[in-house]
């Protein structure tokens, strides 16, 4: 069980993830999900590619013994293409959240320590950015340079970094006045030093949280973008455009439409909700009771 | 702010010389063509004039409330946007106004009663709400309420009488308000509870006020500040709501505009687009400022600044 921390103070790091109170049950079940969607990512695609194969013979049927999300308008087993598409639902989320980690960690944590001018031109464009419909945006410059899954990652990863920079300055600058910091200054070491080998794991927890939110803003933004057809290649299977593509079937089979999207919500509520619960957990100590 | 509707239209405009053979290529979309045709089009659309001659001109037509002609159509964008604005705003009302009127209160519901399982249920909604697509929520909408409950009309805007306008978007208008109510009413649950766990809540309530007025009067009117901040980022997010839901439901809105725009490379009308997308924003921020001052009095705009 819990170890009660000796003054009451929070203590932050990675090392303090496996003590606490236990997560609630919704926690527990997002973490399955999320585990049983990463092996069906890494492993399903091999098993089902025979059945997502055209059948012409059997288009646009409902939900069966056989094919348990029937079949889309060319006969493919609509199940099967969901798993195929799993890998590419968590790849470029996982571009995008990961990006977003690595810069709101070198921007956020510059701003907070180093201050001044830095921190004024970092957060100004913060502010900018933050001001702009992201997807809306991401929707014209895709369309403008020519779409593909690549662009829309990266342009979707420039306008998801400034709300984590937000976040990680403010915790770094609750950092900043702590003892340990000024007495590796008296011990002279680097500015760099003490923000990336110091305050970086002191703030760990809340890039991890931000990656999970991340994870689940982008998935839905990536899928959006197939929807309207300027993610994905045309064809692939990937859940947005499977969504799309099967809303002319709706009234024959209502399930091949339906599921590609409860796997999308699915998996951003679940990644959502253990983002939610970690930011919780580590950022707002005092009013936390449980 | 009007800077940054500027800098957009520029940043558009660039990006749009980037476009692998130009606007040129755009225009013709790789149909087979002569080079006296390809001549004749880039003269057409001045697009043999140097690059900032092109903006400049496009700006001083804007201030003449002209935006070109769509390459697809040849019709005026500022027609074309005439015909669809009328939908976009009524979805975009329409969902703003539902996400406040249930969200606000169940949000405050919810943090009275903390930990009862209403709260629950207002957090579970707000999580789904606010994680769900709206192009998902739209076609799960569709298949639910229209198809199966057969209580809404499936496609389209319906005909030109108010009513039967009226009839067709209300299905689309409650779709846009889902994503945003799930934000407002965490917003609000999270805002509520600061502000009842505050000192004078408590001494309202010592002095005898009604309970009411305890909520109401003082702890929502005090909790407004960061619903409003939500709301305004809503409103600009609701834009992006339009696009999928305007798509899915087959309605002639702007965010249809957009992706048929954005699918045919319809760069002058991409380029409207963006500067009546970037007016939008602004004229977001500039309401919710006004409101902030509205709603807590001590917030004023200096005029000396």
């Amino acid at each position: 069980m819990s170890i009660p921390e000796s003054n009451g103070k929070r203590k932050a790091g990675l090392g303090r993830l496996r003590r606490g109170p236990r997560p609630p049950g919704s926690v527990v079940v997002a973490f399955a999900f999320v585990a049983v969607i990463l092996i069906v990512g890494f492993f399903g695609e091999p098993l089902v590619r025979e059945a997502a194969r055209q059948d012409l013979t059997e288009v646009s049927q409902p939900p069966s013994y056989e094919h348990w999300l029937g079949t889309d308008r060319f006969g493919r087993d609509v199940l099967a293409r969901m798993i195929i598409g799993t890998s590419t639902a968590l790849l470029g989320p996982f571009l995008i959240a990961g990006s977003g980690l690595v810069i709101s960690a070198l921007l956020g944590i510059t701003a907070a320590y180093l201050g001044g001018w830095v921190d004024q031109v970092i957060m100004r464009w913060v502010d900018f950015m933050i001001a702009l419909p992201g997807l809306l945006v991401t929707i014209v410059v895709v369309s403008v340079i020519g779409g593909s899954y690549g662009v829309a990652i990266i342009v979707l990863s420039i306008f998801n970094v400034q709300g984590d920079i937000r976040i990680i300055r403010g915790a770094a600058l609750e950092q900043k006045p702590l003892p340990y910091i000024e007495s590796l200054q008296s011990l002279g070491f680097s500015k760099s030093r003490i923000m990336f080998r110091h305050i970086v794991p002191n703030v760990s927890p809340l890039l991890v949280a931000d990656f999970a939110i991340d994870f689940s803003l982008a998935l839905v933004a990536l899928a959006g973008l197939s929807f309207l057809g300027l993610g994905s290649e045309p064809g692939s299977a990937e859940w947005g455009a499977m969504l799309a593509e099967n809303q002319s079937i709706i009234f024959s089979n209502a399930a091949a439409t339906l599921g590609p999207g409860f796997a999308i919500v699915l998996l951003a509520v679940s990644v959502h909700l253990i983002g939610d619960w970690l930011y919780d957990r580590y950022s707002a100590p005092a009013r936390l009771v449980s | 702010m009007v800077p940054i509707v500027l800098f957009m239209t520029l940043a558009v405009f660039l990006l749009s010389s980037l476009v692998p053979g130009g606007a040129v290529a755009a225009l013709l979309e790789g149909r087979p063509t002569s080079s006296a045709q390809i001549e004749f089009l880039t003269a057409k659309y001045g697009l043999d004039r140097p690059l900032h001659e092109q903006y400049l001109s496009w700006l001083t037509g804007m201030f003449r409330g002209d935006l070109g002609r769509s390459f697809r159509t040849s019709q005026l964008v500022t027609d074309m946007v005439g015909e669809r604005l009328g939908i976009t705003i009524w979805l975009n009302v329409m969902g703003l106004v539902l996400a406040v009127a249930i969200g606000v209160p169940l949000g405050v519901v919810a943090a009275l009663n903390r930990g009862s399982r209403l709260d629950r249920f207002v957090v579970g909604v707000s999580i789904f709400g606010s994680s769900s697509p709206a192009f998902f929520v739209a076609i799960f909408f569709l298949w639910l309420f229209a198809q199966n409950l057969g209580w809404f009309p499936l496609y389209g805007a319906g005909g030109p009488a108010l009513w039967s306008r009226l009839w067709h978007l209300t299905l689309p208008g409650i779709v846009m308000a889902v994503a945003p109510m799930g934000l407002i009413m965490k917003v609000t649950r999270a805002s509520m509870l600061d502000e009842i766990d505050q000192d004078y809540v408590a001494f309202s309530r010592a002095r005898g006020l009604r309970e009411r007025r305890v909520i109401l009067g003082y702890g929502l009117r005090n909790a407004l500040i960061p619903i409003l901040t939500a709301a305004g980022l809503i409103f600009v997010g609701l834009l992006t709501g339009t696009v999928f839901v305007e798509r899915v439901f087959g309605l002639p809105g702007l965010g249809n505009m957009l992706v048929q725009a954005v699918i045919t490379s319809d760069l002058p009308v991409i380029q409207g687009l963006t500067l009546i997308i970037g007016t939008w924003i602004v004229v977001a921020n500039l309401i919710v400022d006004i409101m902030y001052a509205v709603v807590d009095p001590r917030i004023t705009y200096d005029k000396t600044k």
